[in-house]
């Protein structure tokens, strides 16, 4: 699945621009960065509730494609700032974390 | 090569920034992206701890012409009180504010021993030097 197609999927809004339409190929869902950081796979989207500047370099870190702030979480501006900067998308739902991965598997992930 | 970074204390807003450099440094190297993968892990713990838990520090990281890196983390205090308990999966001395940012969960020092392919710890209240090794 693209970034595209996957900002396409019900309940998810774009925070920032997909300037590169990566593929996916997982979902890692966590909110604690050491497990995020030992187990996510390059190329995952990530699901999570922290909003703060740090994920963004957890994602680099991880070669993440993207981020979705789950149960309508805001990311801090510091947050959007950086992913800006750095070229990470980010994406935000009204859902939480498990409805969402439903809806991802559904459209085709 | 050679590189030094210094780290700040409670310096939440840039922490992992060495770690990124650290990281597109080795890509450009060249280096296998299994063994950049269990660099990254282990080097950003590190600096994360030096963030949440030291006084403040430096990271010193060295490529040899061989391809063998070493990574060198020392801090000013205060030390670790036992190191037996802190390499401890989910053991964490880390303060409700780092807990709220997702830092805290205890597995920092395990990630980092099992992702290095040499560990060496040595903790007093002047300091903690920590040395890892990846091949």
């Amino acid at each position: 699945m693209k970034l595209s197609e996957l900002s396409l999927v019900d309940g998810i809004r774009l925070v920032n621009e997909i300037k590169d339409d990566k593929k996916i190929y997982d979902v890692y869902i966590g909110d604690l960065l050491s497990f995020v950081m030992a187990n996510g796979k390059e190329q995952s989207v990530w699901l999570t509730v922290q909003r703060h500047i740090n994920v963004i370099a957890v994602a680099e870190l991880n070669d993440f494609s993207a981020i979705i702030f789950v149960e309508n979480v805001e990311p801090d501006e510091e947050t959007v700032l950086k992913a800006n900067e750095l070229g990470i998308p980010l994406m935000i739902s009204s859902l939480d974390a498990f409805t969402l991965c439903k809806k991802i598997y559904q459209a085709g992930l | 090569m050679k590189k030094t970074y210094t780290i700040l204390k409670d310096n939440y807003e840039d922490a992992g920034q060495a770690s990124r450099d650290i990281k597109m440094t080795l890509k450009m190297l060249g280096i296998n992206p299994k063994v950049l993968k269990r660099i990254s892990i282990a080097c950003y713990e590190a600096e994360i701890n030096l963030v949440i838990h030291s006084n403040g520090g430096t990271i010193t990281f060295e490529v040899n012409d061989d391809g063998k890196v070493k990574l060198a983390f020392d801090d000013t205090g205060p030390g670790i009180e036992n190191i037996e308990l802190a390499l401890k999966p989910g053991y964490s001395t880390a303060s409700k504010k780092a807990r709220e940012f997702g830092f805290g969960a205890g597995m920092g020092l395990d990630n980092m021993k099992s992702c290095a392919s040499t560990f060496d710890i040595q903790s007093s209240k002047d300091g903690t030097h920590l040395r890892m090794t990846f091949e």
